[in-house]
């Protein structure tokens, strides 16, 4: 299982050195010239040619992408435009809130995703199940954005119970303004773990290990959980998983709507204010986190599938 | 029974509707797949009927309604008049919403198509000859999939602008590699099949193969993911254009007008309420519709 994770990890650098790549390679590609931003309008012609010269602008593309990922292991993002200062500490700065918002994401995902996905698959066809699946439809149609705004509508506008926008003082603060933004990040999730869960669900339900583990005198709620959902949960796993990466996109989204103070909303701004080097850091970090996300994720399949473990001693490596 | 009527129900029994026509019959059944494809079908009428009528009235029509600024019923909420309301220049919101169907629609469905033709070929290449070539374009796809495809919208917008074509672009090149995977999974899964080898041995090029015998039969996933993709495709647009990086204003693409509706929200609820249900409909429509296909094309795909 080591050797496994050691494979994985060592993978997981050619696809971050590609992915970088390529988004530097589209960055680059942005007609701002930093030279002309970092001087001003008043600049003459010399003096940025000068400046281009001493950042290396004109370098090949090689050897600035070079010197990007240099910089970038010694955790130096470049600096901001408009704030003077370097962009590895703002993108610091605002993490953990991003990481704040999207964890609770998920977690509401699980949460009322998962218990909704149960019920409705041990009630199939009742009234329950018809309604939470309808729901399940709306909400992975529905844009996240909107269902951002209808809560503020709602919650904030009509019945001032949460805050419309930013981030409260203290702990209780805190979690007051996270409920709406938790939420409306979540919706898509939560619709598409009731929907997995559900499905898989009936798959296992009518097996025969379901019925010995009843006549044994298990009870219904400990058959449910232990022998039921345990068998069903490996496409539920999956899928979240691959809902943090839409939830890392949505992010921007959310944190725009509720004015969260996040690397979603920071890249907007910085989008605004063509602050390349913010844009490019932001872009970055997200695509490594959803990388290393999307890892744990296949490892957590690993661990909690035991075929999948199986073939990994069998085969080696095994093609997904 | 006569022998006649055994020929005729064993003829019944085993006629033969094709595929598509199979699939068609399956996909009469489910009436939510065809409630759907009618609201689609609504939706494209309405898009090419705006368009219509812009290139006759040679846009008189949609500067007057759609464009033109109407201060005196500002942000008026919905009446007889205007159904669903005005919205903060006093512009008809039902106006907006209808001119607005293009945009999500051409976008939608170009978008996809542009994924269709990038994914399909590299797919279709790296399914068909396998080894080397299989394994490079593959690691390619892994990376482009690490990128969150919101994230790699925002980043090739934030560099090349908002024109049409990079919009396109946006939207489209994320969704190519998980098109690739799928077209290289059906051709991988029909290349070793007996008819191919056979047609190799008369002497067909490999580009023939894969276009005429190889295609043809790998085509119901392809279609079923590209007919789900338009969805999210649509939410992208609307996602960028709330950002204010997508389609600009005064187009009154859907999400460009929640954007801006989003100033207004203490005064005017209408008009951030109505253009999120047209996204929500036209999106559970084409999913519903895709299911559908799904469902109707391979049953066995159903999860």
């Amino acid at each position: 299982m080591w050797r496994y994770v050691l494979k994985r990890l060592i993978l997981l650098i050619p696809v971050m050195l590609g992915t970088i790549l390529v988004v530097y390679f589209i960055m680059d590609r942005s007609d701002v010239d930093p030279a002309r931003v970092m001087l001003g309008e008043a600049a003459t012609e010399e003096s940025i040619a000068e400046l281009r010269e001493e950042l290396g602008l004109d370098d090949p593309f090689v050897v600035r992408y070079g010197r990007y990922l240099w910089d970038l292991i010694h955790g130096d993002m470049g600096e901001s435009y408009t704030y003077r200062t370097p962009v590895f500490d703002q993108i610091m700065d605002r993490l953990p809130n991003t990481f704040l918002l999207a964890g609770s994401g998920v977690l509401l995902s699980i949460l009322i995703g998962i218990p909704i996905g149960v019920i409705a698959a041990k009630k199939q066809y009742s009234l329950f199940d018809d309604v939470s699946m309808v729901f399940c439809l709306f909400g992975a149609s529905a844009p996240a954005f909107w269902v951002g705004l209808v809560l503020v509508l709602v919650f904030s506008l009509a019945f001032p119970i949460f805050p419309a926008s930013g981030m409260g003082k203290g702990v209780g603060g805190v979690l007051r303004s996270l409920v709406l933004p938790a939420l409306t990040i979540s919706f898509s999730g939560i619709a598409t773990a009731a929907r997995t869960t559900r499905s898989s669900m009936l798959e296992v339900i009518r097996q025969d290990y379901v019925d010995t583990a009843r006549a044994k005198g298990t009870s219904e709620g400990k058959v449910t959980v232990r022998h039921m959902l345990r068998n069903a949960l490996i496409p539920v796993i999956t899928a979240i998983g691959l809902e943090f990466g839409v939830l890392l996109g949505g992010s921007v989204l959310t944190e725009t709507v509720f004015a969260w103070p996040g690397i979603g909303r920071y890249v907007i701004e910085s989008i605004k204010s063509k602050d390349i080097p913010s844009v490019l850091g932001c872009v970055v970090t997200l695509s490594i986190l959803f990388t290393i996300v999307n890892l744990l994720v296949d490892l957590l399949y690993a661990f909690v599938d035991p075929r999948i473990k199986a073939q990994y001693k069998r085969a080696g490596r095994v093609r997904k | 029974m006569s022998e006649k009527q055994v020929g005729n129900i064993i003829a019944k029994g085993t006629e033969s509707r094709g595929l598509w026509g199979e699939a068609w019959h399956r996909f009469k059944k489910n009436k939510t797949a065809i409630a759907g494809l009618i609201i689609v079908i609504l939706l494209v009428v309405i898009a090419i009927a705006t368009w219509v009528i812009d290139a006759v009235t040679q846009g008189s029509v949609y500067n007057a309604y759609v464009i033109e600024q109407n201060l005196s019923q500002r942000l008026d909420g919905p009446s007889l008049q205007h159904i669903f309301g005005c919205d903060e220049y006093g512009r008809d919101i039902l106006f907006r919403l209808l001119w607005g169907t293009r945009y999500s629609l051409f976008i939608g469905l170009i978008s996809i198509l542009i994924a269709l033709v990038g994914g399909g070929f590299l797919g279709a290449v790296a399914g068909f000859y396998g080894g080397k070539l299989d394994n490079v374009i593959m690691r390619v796809m892994d990376v482009f999939l690490s990128i969150p495809s919101m994230v790699m919208a925002i980043a090739i917008v934030s560099a090349l602008g908002s024109s049409i074509f990079n919009l396109l672009l946006s939207i489209a090149i994320p969704q190519i590699p998980r098109l690739a995977r799928i077209v290289r999974a059906s051709v991988m899964s029909v290349r070793d099949r007996e008819f191919i080898e056979a047609t190799r041995a008369v002497g067909a090029s490999d580009s023939l193969i894969i276009w005429k015998y190889i295609l043809p039969n790998a085509m119901a996933p392809i279609i079923v993911q590209a007919s789900l993709s338009v969805g999210s495709a649509i939410l992208s647009i609307a996602g960028l254009s709330f950002l204010g990086i997508g389609v600009q204003p005064p187009a009154p693409e859907w999400g460009s007008i929640l954007n801006s509706a989003r100033t207004y929200m203490r005064d005017a609820w209408h008009i951030s309420v109505i253009p999120g249900l047209m996204i929500m409909i036209t999106v559970l429509s084409l999913n519903l519709a895709g299911d559908g296909l799904r469902d109707a094309l391979d049953p066995k795909l159903k999860n």
